[in-house]
């Protein structure tokens, strides 16, 4: 209650309390999204050159190859099918359509999502073995080029089997990224909103350095200016009082005519 | 203003619906079988397979024979491109290699005259039907042209775009006596292939055939 009430009073210590506590969970969810995406990089491999026997590997769809974009769109297809699964469970909520459902459907939703995730794990087993495949064929093919004997390897079962394995199990893990997805995505409002703070407050702080500096440097430019226009000054100052001496020893023109008058 | 954007949306469709620049690779070996050359068979049989490991999907290969008249679609020895899918391409590879083993098997005696101009222009003619992106015309020849009597093929030829290589230009024993004329050879062709509108290579070492064909 007292932490409510600290919230509900703006208390600056337990606005603190909470970014910290969101900066944690955006530190721990992107780390858990990275090794998601390394994941997903593995099962990308795994399924991209077998993908070309299907759709063929000479088409690109502008720089991309065509096989490789089609298992592109598997894995992110496996990857909406989990966030749809755990959606339906209700481990997340970040569709409120999905949560708001009655449970019948729910339990619908779970079996189907559940059993399209099945059978494109089972695609991609399949897909995992028939790389294998490939890679076995083209390196005998390499072999044969290179003039050397094919020599078939002992237990290479185990590999096949392992590659199998991972082409199975990998979509169903890609499937738990929607925890972490959803712990980044709440998360990242405060993120960005203390990014957008720390950005304005720099951006602040370099308008009042260049406006100091400015300041400053036109103080600088006056002292500078004085320190110039002192020679010239003083000079001009010289020249004026040295007239104003000669013009008062020199008679003038009419002087001089009245004088001579007088003489004469 | 509502014409401009129909005018930037059917510009933008336009450039999106051309018809992109092809990936795939064209090759053709030209393989002397003059003379002498017959004993560089094997040399050429490792160029083939090489070329073989590196091509792929959607590429195209052709292996002629350089002989009295070369320009002729009898002088293919074998020619394919590779299938879409890696696993028929593989396959192909295999059939292909097979044919070529054949015919340097077969191969004993050399032809008696050596008819490279028109070799390269059937090279040229396959290469363009082929729509390849990028096309490589390899000859494998001393590149010393000895024309049959009343042959002619002393005009421009026309190579658009396309690489040509020589590869495992032999020295003749004249070119011993006087190394210019090796030389003057090489000029000749560099001038005439440049002319033709294509560009010139010449790797003598085979263990630099990586540089020949770009990677992909």
């Amino acid at each position: 209650m007292h932490s409510y009430e600290e919230i509900r009073n703006k208390d600056d210590s337990m606005a603190r309390t909470l970014a910290s506590s969101s900066l944690t969970q955006f530190f721990i969810s992107t780390l858990v999204l990275i090794i998601a995406m390394f994941g997903g990089l593995i099962n990308f491999q795994l399924i991209a050159m077998p993908m070309s026997e299907m759709v063929g590997g000479t088409s690109y769809i502008g720089p991309m190859k065509t096989s490789d974009i089609a298992a592109l769109v598997i894995i992110m297809v496996e990857i909406a099918m989990g966030l749809f699964l755990m959606e339906s469970l209700r481990i997340t909520h970040l569709f409120p359509i999905i949560g708001s459902m009655d449970d019948k459907m729910r339990k619908r939703m779970v079996v189907i999502t559940f059993s399209i995730l099945a059978i494109l794990a089972t695609v991609e087993a399949s897909l995992a073995y028939m790389r294998d495949l490939l890679a076995m064929d083209r390196e005998a093919l390499t072999q044969s080029l290179a003039g050397a004997s094919i020599v078939e390897a002992e237990f290479r079962w185990i590999p096949s089997l392992g590659q199998m394995i991972m082409g199975f199990i990998l979509p169903f893990a890609l499937a738990f990224v929607a925890i972490p997805l959803e712990s980044f995505i709440h998360s990242l409002r405060t993120v960005l909103g203390m990014m957008a703070m720390a950005v304005l407050h720099s951006l602040a702080f370099t308008a009042r350095l260049i406006g100091g500096s400015a300041r400053q440097l036109s103080k600088m430019l006056i002292s500078l200016y004085d320190i110039l226009i002192m020679l010239p000054l003083g000079i001009e100052r010289l020249v004026a009082v040295g007239l104003k001496k000669k013009d008062r020893d020199e008679p003038t023109e009419e002087l001089k005519d009245v004088y001579l008058e007088k003489q004469s | 203003m509502k014409k401009l954007i129909l005018t930037a949306m059917l510009s933008l469709a336009l450039v999106a619906c051309s018809e992109p620049k092809s990936k795939a690779r064209a090759v053709y070996l030209l393989m002397d079988t003059s003379g002498t050359y017959t004993a560089e068979m094997d040399k050429a049989q490792k160029i083939i397979n090489y070329l073989l490991a590196t091509l792929d999907s959607g590429d195209s290969i052709a292996i002629a024979r350089i002989d009295s008249g070369s320009f002729s679609e009898k002088d293919i020895i074998a020619r394919a491109t590779f299938d879409t899918r890696p696993s028929t391409a593989n396959q192909q590879k295999r059939q292909f290699k097979e044919k070529i083993d054949a015919f340097v098997t077969a191969t004993k005696r050399g032809s008696r005259n050596t008819d490279i101009t028109g070799g390269v222009m059937q090279a040229s003619e396959y290469l363009i039907e082929t729509g390849a992106g990028e096309k490589y015309v390899l000859i494998f020849s001393d590149l010393e042209e000895d024309l049959q009597k009343g042959h002619i093929r002393d005009f421009p030829i026309s190579l658009p775009d396309i690489h040509v290589v020589a590869l495992n230009v032999t020295k003749l024993r004249s070119d011993n006596i006087d190394p210019r004329d090796y030389m003057k050879r090489l000029d000749l062709w560099e001038k005439r292939v440049s002319q033709a509108g294509g560009d010139w290579a010449v790797i003598n070492d085979l263990e630099r055939m990586d540089t020949l064909i770009a990677q992909r």
